[in-house]
């Protein structure tokens, strides 16, 4: 959508139900869940994934008390040292922020081109619409990082 | 006949771009084409639309699922039957004339199953998915993939998703895919650009290359892909298949050539002894005649592209020179000892067997290696691409029109058309150009073109009839005209018939009936006087058609000439046109027309018909 705005501000597409504010309310789930999902996916990775969790559930919960508390410690701490999860999640926490500071400022765009002059207007608007586009491609590439299957071997 | 289409056409199988809804358009679809500047030619929606003002191609979108249109309820599942009925219809069932798909984009994950409350308020007649759904393994565009390879192989398919590349990178390559665009790629339409240069089967967006066969397309394509390198290129065609045009083409395409020089030298054409002058130039006094210093072809150039036709024909001599060229950059002018630098690109073309010339020593091997190092194109010849004859027919007929303004010729029959088809056509498209545009400028008079007015080997018409048809019926105009008075004066006229001396006016206006009547009966015995008059001889059993006795014996008058035999006739079948339209198909009497026209190509007029 956003690549479709930038031709619509560059005149290669006319679309008359196109508008900024149509264009910034399909955006709108971008603050209403997406934002929420990424930042609780920062703040719950590390302890959602490690393999610690697999010393709550069979059969590693049949170990001895004792043993359980320090092997499970050293699973997770082996699994950070390989993984290296607090990267991935730093990575998401910063592209996260610079997406929402993309969204923030578009609206902020769109509201002034109502006002302004049409030509100014228009390559301020054209300006965010790519820095929003940047960033969330940014955003994927660090969601990608991320495994989407989880293998036990 | 079919409007030539020059965008490339796309077929785009897509569950979530390709389902279309009850009410309003398919924004995701809306907002893919958007950003990549493609026109949605579906016609599925009736939602507001949008204008792409320089489109990169056409697209029609398909869901390749079951059903199409879904509401919450709706039970979705893939089906691959219904993709593949899609492609053969836009590849090998399409009709003639009609612009096969360019290039398919395929997704990967397709997702199955309800269409719930939840589902659909995500997405708009989207099914919940299944599990297997994304499994790469399972991916139902891999499937399809493998099917169109199989069933449509020589079809370009690029895949085109939002999942990983990563997943399916082996798959693609063992299945055929051509590449693959990821849909949130910021590059995505600079990416899609370049497959639909590198891999789609377009044609000539200028149309100077008319045709929509897989054998051309396919050229074009090579043509596409050789034209930013350097480097030599071989065609190869039979006579009249557009070698040139292809070579023009080609350096069209070239980003780095196109606004440097084009020259072409028909190497068929030059006498040998002045072959190498031609093309490398000469110093003044380097043979008897050289009177001034010249410069050569490859020299002009430069900077560009040279083509080189019948290139089989090149004299030994010429073809070390050449290899210097090629290999050195460098080309020496006769009789000269110093030479210059050159940036030329050769384009060569043969209609010969050029490998067999190497094998008799005819033609040097390394100056062959040479000239196909970027590669060889095969143009089709014309018997091969059938289904472009309509097109190029009707290309050739415009030019045609347009070039004789004075024409009243508005369009060919369909007979005429089928006619075309059936030829073998040896000369392949400039022997069918120089055709259809003979028969444009030798009957600008009619305004049909049939069987008769083209030159052709094989004539496949239906004999005519003979009989006068029962004139249709007479309107009520019509009939209060046929009076008393009229038929009297009807009566009159036919008394003082004299074939090629009564004036039609006479007969025209107040009684058409009579003058459609008359035109057929002087058709009728013009006919009779050509069989009359046929010559037969051993060589020619069924009879050399003879105008010149036959309009002599229609006449009644020995001292017609030969020129004024030929005016009568064409005079003689002119009279009312649709009136005889069916009997200028007899065989007879079109050739008759032919040999009339032959010998007086020019215009009879109006005038001409009415002696004072």
């Amino acid at each position: 959508m956003l690549a479709k705005w930038l031709n619509v501000l560059a005149g290669a597409v006319s679309d008359e139900s196109f508008t900024p504010a149509v264009a910034t309310a399909s955006l709108s789930s971008w603050e209403q869940t997406a934002r929420g999902e990424c930042a609780s996916l920062a703040s719950t990775y590390v302890t959602d994934m490690s393999p610690r969790l697999l010393f709550d559930r069979m059969p590693l919960v049949k170990c001895e008390a004792d043993t359980r508390t320090w092997l499970a410690r050293l699973a997770h701490d082996l699994w950070v040292a390989r993984t290296h999860p607090d990267l991935a999640v730093d990575r998401l926490r910063e592209a996260t922020g610079a997406a929402d500071a993309a969204y923030l400022d578009l609206l902020a765009a769109v509201a002034r081109a109502e006002s302004g002059s049409v030509a100014e207007a228009q390559a301020d608007l054209a300006w965010h619409v790519r820095r929003l586009q940047v960033a969330f491609a940014d955003l994927s590439g660090a969601l990608s990082a991320f495994p989407r299957k989880i293998q036990v071997v | 006949m079919t409007k030539h289409g020059l965008l490339p056409r796309v077929l785009v199988i897509d569950d979530v771009l390709g389902r279309s809804h009850d009410r309003g358009r398919n924004e995701e679809r809306a907002n893919l084409c958007g950003a990549v500047l493609l026109r949605d030619v579906t016609g599925d929606e009736d939602g507001p639309t949008q204008d792409i003002a320089a489109p990169v191609a056409e697209a029609v979108f398909f869901r390749g699922q079951s059903p199409v249109r879904s509401g919450i309820g709706a039970r979705v599942e893939n089906d691959l039957e219904a993709c593949l009925a899609e492609v053969r219809a836009g590849w090998t069932g399409r009709a003639p004339g009609e612009q096969p798909w360019s290039l398919v984009l395929l997704d990967l994950c397709f997702y199955t199953g309800m269409v719930t409350s939840e589902s659909d308020q995500r997405k708009r007649g989207m099914p919940e998915g299944r599990p297997r759904d994304s499994d790469p393994s399972e991916y139902f565009g891999l499937r399809v993939l493998e099917a169109i390879g199989t069933e449509f192989p020589g079809l370009p398919v690029v895949l085109l998703s939002s999942t990983s590349r990563d997943d399916v990178s082996r798959s693609l390559s063992v299945l055929g895919a051509l590449g693959f665009l990821n849909t949130g790629d910021l590059e995505l339409r600079r990416k899609l650009e370049d497959y639909l240069w590198r891999h789609a089967l377009s044609p000539d967006a200028t149309g100077t290359i008319v045709g929509y066969s897989s054998d051309l397309l396919a050229a074009l394509r090579a043509a596409r892909r050789s034209s930013p390198a350097a480097v030599s290129v071989l065609v190869q065609g039979e006579r009249g298949t557009g070698k040139e045009l292809l070579a023009a083409f080609l350096h069209r395409c070239s980003p780095n050539r196109a606004t440097g020089p084009f020259v072409a030298v028909d190497a068929g054409a030059l006498p040998p002894e002045l072959y190498a002058s031609e093309l490398f130039g000469h110093l003044r006094g380097a043979f008897t005649g050289a009177t001034a210093n010249r410069v050569g072809k490859i020299e002009h150039a430069n900077g560009g592209d040279l083509f080189l036709d019948e290139i089989g024909n090149m004299p030994a001599e010429v073809q070390k020179g050449m290899i210097r060229v090629l290999q050195d950059r460098h080309v020496i002018p006769v009789g000269a000892n110093e030479g210059v630098d050159v940036d030329v690109r050769v384009v060569a073309a043969t209609n010969q067997d050029i490998e067999g010339k190497v094998d008799l020593g005819q033609f040097k091997a390394d100056l062959l290696d040479r000239l196909r190092t970027g590669g060889v194109i095969s143009l089709p010849p014309l018997r091969q691409r059938r289904l472009d004859i309509p097109l190029l027919v009707d290309a050739f007929f415009r030019e045609a029109v347009a070039e004789n303004p004075n024409a009243t010729v508005r369009e060919l029959s369909p007979d005429a058309l089928a006619a075309i088809e059936a030829e073998d056509w040896p000369g392949n498209v400039r022997q069918l150009r120089a055709c259809v545009r003979k028969a444009v400028q030798d009957h600008p008079d009619v305004d049909y073109l049939y069987p008769l007015h083209f030159e052709l080997s094989r004539r496949t018409v239906s004999p005519a009839s003979l009989r006068v048809p029962i004139p249709p019926s007479v309107d009520a105009a019509e009939a209060r005209q046929t009076s008393q008075s009229g038929l009297a004066r009807a009566a009159e006229v036919l008394e003082q018939i004299d074939v090629g001396s009564v004036a039609t006016s006479d007969l025209a206006g107040s009684l058409p009936p009579l003058r459609r009547a008359y035109a057929r009966l002087v058709a009728r015995l013009a006919r009779a006087a050509l069989e009359a008059t046929k010559r037969h001889s051993p060589e020619n059993p069924s009879g050399k058609v003879l105008i010149h006795p036959a309009m002599k014996l229609l006449q009644g008058d020995s001292s017609l000439t030969a020129s004024a035999a030929a005016d009568l006739l064409k005079r003689s079948l002119s009279i009312a046109p649709d009136a005889v339209a069916d009997l200028m198909q007899d065989e007879l009497l079109g050739e008759g027309y032919k040999r009339a026209v032959k010998i007086r190509p020019t215009k009879v007029s109006r005038r001409d018909n009415e002696q004072s």
